[in-house]
């Protein structure tokens, strides 16, 4: 069986900052206009202040390992044969409550390695015609 | 908190169906079966159920729920049942909310205020998947590509990356643990081993003749590391319901009551938290919320049956409800401490890891067979029967949100 095409994500009026801001290697996070939380993903209320309205902000890209997993036989459509994918948690340097769900880009030789708080640093997959944010240690 | 229902509720009934991998019976059936055998074993007819309540959930990804099928909503099995003089009915679940727990939580405080008499409380469990005889290798699936798949919403940020089951989310909360204090897999072996050797003694369970040993586990199929293929539990077909009633009209009933004597639950107040934290928050509210309504404490406990859907639940539950510090159970459930004989024996039908998953029912009906002092494998035997039983905590959910009781031989 030839491999599957892995899963791409769609931009909704919701989130299509982050995915163009991706399309151009930038790392753009929804943020709280009102107490300036960053979020991962989108949010209609924001869950510190209550506030509504959210504006778009580039951030550094860096941050640490909050945790991982690898992922051996992962059950998402075009992962199937791919050999092992590390999934990270990475929490971001600019607000400790936002962490970004991503593959970290290593080596099957630096698992071993791998640990919470390692430094970490955003990278790029273009997938079909749209662009991931990724990860690799920094 | 005040728990006004204490001691005014008993379990008084437990019924289970035929469990298997991808069963050719229909999902209803099975509910009806193991709803008839819990109404039976309490002595009772389906005239006298009055009450009824369930946890239902989409039978899987992709797989379209069909009444009877491969679901058995509450309306249906209303209407398969013939009930016909219902008062009170619940449905937890939907948009994630609920397990069976806080169905029964429900059904607990309906009979303590006389919204009704007798309650039957089911779950049924669908394994996605086709029944019956393979098909021919022209009907399967094509060996071409598949173009790529496009999510949008929460999906784009997940299964792009290659999450998209349990186990891809609870790799990360267990390696966070194991990395935070220091445990390893040897550490979990001790409870895989010591489910498997309960399930062997409990004829209901998947793996009842198929022991595991140490080396077993450590060899076993990596999943996402940290998880093994034996940290998850088993989706299997089956149902299992219980049946409740009034502490006073319990005297009357065939089985010895299980009274319940305290209540609780936990969850939804982990904001801003990770969902690597969201268990902690979990068992740590279930924790607040059940001691608080009661003066039993942790040592008055005689077992536990604790939500197991992933091994490493159970450190959660043991840490948040009290019988151990933050970051300890992984060596707390060390030298036969979770045995028959030691200090809290801990899900001794197996859990869902070696009986199969459903979904917290197996952990209530083994919490009442163990008060009951019918835990057998063969009748009569008291093959996993907890010697000198008083009370058995029971605690169910995990991911965000739980519920849990303790049952006693008497009223506390």
């Amino acid at each position: 069986m030839g491999a599957d095409e892995k899963p791409i994500p769609v931009a909704t009026d919701q989130d299509r900052p982050y995915w163009e801001g991706a399309k151009e290697h930038k790392l753009v996070l929804q943020r709280c206009t009102s107490c300036s939380l960053l979020s991962a993903e989108p949010r209609v209320v924001c869950p510190r202040c209550q506030g509504t309205e959210f504006d778009w902000t580039q951030v550094s890209g860096r941050g640490v390992i909050h945790s991982y997993g690898i992922l051996r036989q992962s059950p998402a459509p075009g992962f199937r044969g791919e050999g092992p994918v590390v999934l990270v948690k990475v929490q971001i340097d600019e607000e400790p409550t936002c962490r970004i769900t991503a593959n970290l880009l290593v080596d099957e030789s630096q698992y071993d390695d791998l640990d919470l708080d390692l430094p970490v640093e955003v990278t790029f997959e273009d997938r079909g015609d749209v662009t991931l944010p990724q990860f690799k240690l920094a | 908190m005040p728990f006004n229902a204490k001691n005014k509720v008993a379990i008084v009934g437990v019924g289970q169906s035929e469990f298997g991998r991808r069963l050719e019976r229909p999902i209803g059936a099975l509910a009806v079966d193991a709803s008839l055998a819990a109404i039976a074993d309490a002595g009772l007819t389906l005239a006298d159920i009055d009450g009824v309540a369930t946890f239902p959930e989409g039978p899987g990804p992709g797989v379209g729920p069909v009444e009877g099928v491969s679901s058995a909503p509450l309306g249906w099995m209303v209407e398969s049942l013939g009930l016909r003089n219902l008062d009170w009915w619940t449905c937890t679940g939907g948009g994630s909310v609920g397990n069976i727990s806080s169905a029964i939580a429900l059904a607990i405080q309906a009979l303590a205020t006389g919204s009704c008499k007798h309650v039957l409380v089911w779950r049924a469990m669908f394994q996605p998947g086709p029944r019956g005889p393979k098909k021919p290798a022209a009907e399967q699936k094509s060996d071409k590509p598949r173009p790529a798949p496009r999510f949008s919403g929460p999906n784009a940020y997940s299964v792009p990356y290659g999450v998209a089951d349990g186990p891809t989310y609870f790799a990360p909360a267990y390696m966070r643990y194991m990395k935070l204090f220091g445990a390893t897999r040897e550490h979990m072996a001790t409870y895989a081993v010591t489910m498997r050797a309960y399930a062997n003694k409990n004829p209901q369970a998947m793996f009842y003749d198929q022991p595991m040993s140490f080396d077993d586990y450590m060899s076993c199929r990596m999943i996402a590391d940290p998880l093994c293929l034996y940290d998850c539990d088993m989706p299997i077909d089956g149902a299992a319901a219980i049946v409740l009633t009034t502490a006073e009209r319990a005297q009357d009933l065939p089985q010895r009551p299980a009274y319940i004597t305290a209540l609780g639950s936990g969850g939804f107040d982990w904001t801003l938290l990770p969902p690597e934290e969201y268990m902690d928050a979990t068992a740590g509210g279930l924790g607040r919320t059940l001691w608080a309504s009661t003066d039993l404490k942790p040592s008055d406990m005689s077992g536990a049956m604790f939500y197991d859907g992933f091994a490493p639940d159970i450190y959660w539950w043991l840490e948040g409800l009290g019988f151990c510090g933050r970051g300890e159970a992984f060596e707390w459930i060390q030298d036969g401490r979770i045995a028959l004989d030691g200090e809290l024996p801990l899900n001794t039908f197996g859990g869902q890891v070696s009986e199969g998953r459903m979904h917290g029912m197996g952990h209530w009906i083994e919490a009442t067979r163990q008060i009951q002092g019918r835990a057998d494998d063969q009748p009569g035997d008291g093959a996993r029967q907890i010697p000198n039983v008083e009370n058995i905590l029971v605690a169910t959910g995990m991911t965000g949100h739980g519920s849990g009781a303790i049952l006693s031989t008497a009223p506390r």
